[in-house]
């Protein structure tokens, strides 16, 4: 047994080594899903062996709140692979195939390392560590213990700090849907069609047949793809294509007006069954994406390391440390993460050692998303790479203009190649479509149309991988904003009681508006932004998700001391040390740095030397937009700087809670009883 | 229905149950027999919900105010 670990461990290191040794050739994507699998395989063995036996010391004995809360609804023992799928389908979504694609302008090797160590040592420590938390404290949440572990000042900064993230998260979100679908008919017109299919769906499985959610979903799948075939007619058509062809700015106010209307509708009718389609189709696709790699096995034909990793990068500015370990959160570690695993899985959890199987292995699954988008990005040419996701600012809105642009930096490309992508994909253009969904989608339809249908169906394929981000995309923009209102009226609730009550249309109608107001004023913000918006929202995001991640970790840490284990404590101090490190760097350089593309205080101040000058700079037309830019810049920054502050405050209140359980010696850990079963 | 194959016997019908049971919970909605198993073994007394009724209050607790799922 031991030598097949050893083997392993050869095999990872070598295929390593053949990612990593530039030999002026490409290499081929297979080296780097065998060097992820080795590196899984090892750390799920070993690591997280050691985890659950020396640091967490799971108890087979002990009753999980499934048994102990047994209520036959949210409380109910489940079995391991059953429960394993829930927690999966939970906690991945678009992040991890959105921060890999950004990340891949510095080369596919600084991506590959930060995802492979990043979920070993910190993602996948922090999701076992919150579910196991979560657990012995019958399922609650995570603010819940935070306020009973660390105190209510520590719970209540915890939760402005989430909803924070809960806005960012939304916004870029949005932002990422508007860039996908922004004068694309085909893609437009299958997202509209989306919604009386829902409906449609909606109602059959409330009235007709009620808990048949596959047979419903089955439906469902029919149509959409249906309408994936009509939008190619439709895209065909030059009257049809005109109705739906929307600009950014548009999109943005449907997805505002969307968020509002869509979140105060009854769940059953368009949230539920949409939420059905995007879980079965995301799932679906990621087995599609893994077996494609397998089949076609692409060559990478991006650079290992590219010249970017100097902080002059056009998909986002700032150099590898801190900015490479913001940009990618989900799929390497994702604070987000400790939302959900403090939600429902704890509850159905039915043994302690199964949280090793389902907390440490489900986030290893996403680590594998991550590697397949990473995958996906790499293997387009580099130059259609930087076509797709430079900003219009610095590439011009021409297949000439950016050509010649990306070509002047070393990646050669011609403006036939770039339009000859683009009606490949059925798509007028494809440049400047930063945000990771259309870049996905052509490295997906190429993988895709290697296995089935050839170069005919790669504009299929491309809409059908736009259909699927944008939808569950929109399902979070929906049930994100429900959560965000329930947030905002709990906190209202505090000052004032009426503001709790759910059944007051008044306090849910406000806190619904204030909500959609929040992320569709950074949407918006980001759409009419010349550098594409992506650029600034996504290390916002970044920097909040790994905040949290910090948030959750900490407390992780106080818990070990607590429970007088310090000694091992490091497993959760180290990766929370390592992330408040860069999220404090990432901050502070949003804030200070004197290059105005990244920082924000740099920016709002050539925008006023112009403006005392006279002069209008793009994107602004007017005196008024300039002093909009400057408006935004001062916003961001305040957000920054909420963001920082939060951190800062949960590791001292982190700090002083280890201190004074080091200074007792006995446990001062709130767990509850949890009976031993009886033998 | 029974396959073998690996020197090992496989009961399909008990795997396809338990394949469409997870389907059902990635969206939020438990396995109705158990509901029922617990509530007649537990709370007799109680009005046991019907199966629509069950997927109502399923659907209706998954996005309420919780239901939080990732980016």
């Amino acid at each position: 047994m031991k030598l097949i670990w050893a083997l392993v461990a050869i095999l990872g290191a070598a295929s390593l080594a053949v990612l990593a040794i530039d030999r002026g050739e490409t290499v081929n994507a297979l080296w780097l899903v065998v060097a992820a699998l080795c590196v899984y395989a090892i750390a799920y063995r070993f690591y997280s062996l050691f985890l659950a036996t020396r640091v967490l010391r799971l108890d087979p004995a002990r009753r999980t709140p499934a048994y102990t809360r047994n209520d036959g609804l949210d409380y109910v023992p489940t079995n391991k692979y059953v429960l394993f799928g829930h927690h999966f389908a939970a906690i991945a979504g678009a992040g991890p195939l959105v921060g890999p694609v950004l990340a891949a302008q510095m080369g596919f090797l600084p991506g590959t390392l930060w995802i492979l160590v990043g979920v070993v040592f910190a993602g996948a420590v922090q999701d076992f560590l919150m579910l196991f938390l979560s657990v012995r404290r019958d399922g609650r949440s995570l603010g819940d213990m935070i306020r009973t572990e660390m105190g209510p000042f520590a719970g209540i900064v915890a939760s402005i700090g989430v909803l924070a993230i809960m806005v960012i998260l939304l916004a870029v979100l949005a932002l990422i849907v508007v860039k996908a679908l922004a004068n694309s008919p085909w893609g437009s017109f299958t997202v509209f069609a989306t919604v009386p299919i829902a409906v449609l769906m909606g109602c059959y499985s409330r009235f007709l047949r009620p808990h048949r959610v596959l047979e419903v979903s089955g439906i469902g799948f029919v149509l959409l793809m249906g309408a994936i075939w009509a939008g190619g007619a439709v895209a065909a058509d030059p009257v049809w294509a005109a109705r739906f062809t929307f600009s950014g700015a548009t999109w943005a106010f449907l997805l505002i007006g969307y968020g509002f209307v869509a979140s105060v509708l009854p769940v059953w009718l368009i949230l539920a069954p949409r939420d059905y389609l995007s879980t079965f189709l995301k799932i679906g696709t990621i087995c599609a994406l893994a077996i494609g790699i397998l089949i076609v096995m692409p060559e990478l034909r991006m650079p290992a390391i590219s010249r970017f990793i100097d902080g002059t990068g056009p998909v986002f500015a700032g150099s590898l440390f801190p900015f490479l370990f913001i940009t990618i959160a989900c799929g390497s570690v994702s604070g987000f993460h400790a939302l959900v695993a403090t939600g429902t899985t704890p509850k159905m959890l039915e043994n302690e050692t199964q949280l090793r199987f389902i907390g440490y292995g489900a986030m290893l699954m996403e680590s594998a998303v991550a590697i397949m988008a990473l995958i996906a990005a790499s293997v387009l040419q580099p130059g259609a790479y930087f076509a797709m996701n430079a900003p219009a600012a610095i590439i011009g809105t021409t297949a000439q203009s950016a050509a010649a642009k990306i070509s002047a930096w070393g990646f050669a490309i011609t403006p036939e190649a770039l339009t000859q992508i683009a009606h490949d994909v059925g798509e007028a253009t494809i440049l400047s479509r930063a945000g990771g969904a259309p870049t996905l989608a052509v490295g997906m339809s190429q993988i895709l149309s290697g296995v089935i249908g050839g170069p005919g169906l790669m504009a299929f394929w491309y809409h059908f991988a736009i259909l699927f981000e944008a939808l569950f995309i929109l399902t979070t923009l929906d049930a994100g904003t429900r959560v965000a209102r329930f947030m905002i009226q709990d906190l209202a609730g505090q000052a004032h009681p009426a503001f709790r009550r759910t059944d007051n249309w008044a306090a849910n109608i406000g806190a619904t508006g204030l909500a959609v107001c929040a992320w569709g004023y950074f949407l918006y913000q980001g759409v009419v932004d010349p550098l594409g918006g992506i650029n600034t929202l996504w290390p916002l995001f970044g920097i909040s998700n790994q905040m949290l991640a910090a948030i959750a970790l900490t407390l992780g840490a106080v818990v070990l001391f607590k429970m007088k284990r310090q000694r091992t404590a490091a497993v959760a101090v180290v990766p929370a040390a390592w992330l408040a490190v860069c999220t404090l760097t990432a901050g502070w350089e949003k804030i200070f740095s004197p290059i105005p593309a990244i920082g924000f205080l740099a920016h709002a101040g050539k925008f006023s030397a112009a403006l005392s000058d006279g002069r209008i700079l793009a994107p602004a037309k007017s005196v008024a937009d300039m002093h909009q830019v400057l408006t935004n810049d001062y916003v961001d920054c305040g957000l920054t700087a909420l963001f920082m502050s939060v951190v800062v405050l949960m590791l001292g209140a982190g700090a002083v809670s280890s201190a004074r359980a080091l200074a007792v010696g006995r446990i001062t850990t709130h767990e509850s009883r949890g009976e031993v079963a009886a033998q | 229905m029974i396959c073998r194959c690996f020197g090992q016997s496989f009961d399909l019908a008990a795997i396809a149950r338990r394949a469409a049971a997870a389907a059902d919970l990635m969206v939020g909605l438990p396995d109705y027999d158990s509901y029922a198993a617990h509530m007649a073994g537990t709370h007799p007394d109680r009005k046991l919900m019907t199966r629509e009724d069950f997927f109502r209050e399923r659907q209706a607790t998954r996005y309420g105010a919780g239901g939080i799922r990732c980016c």
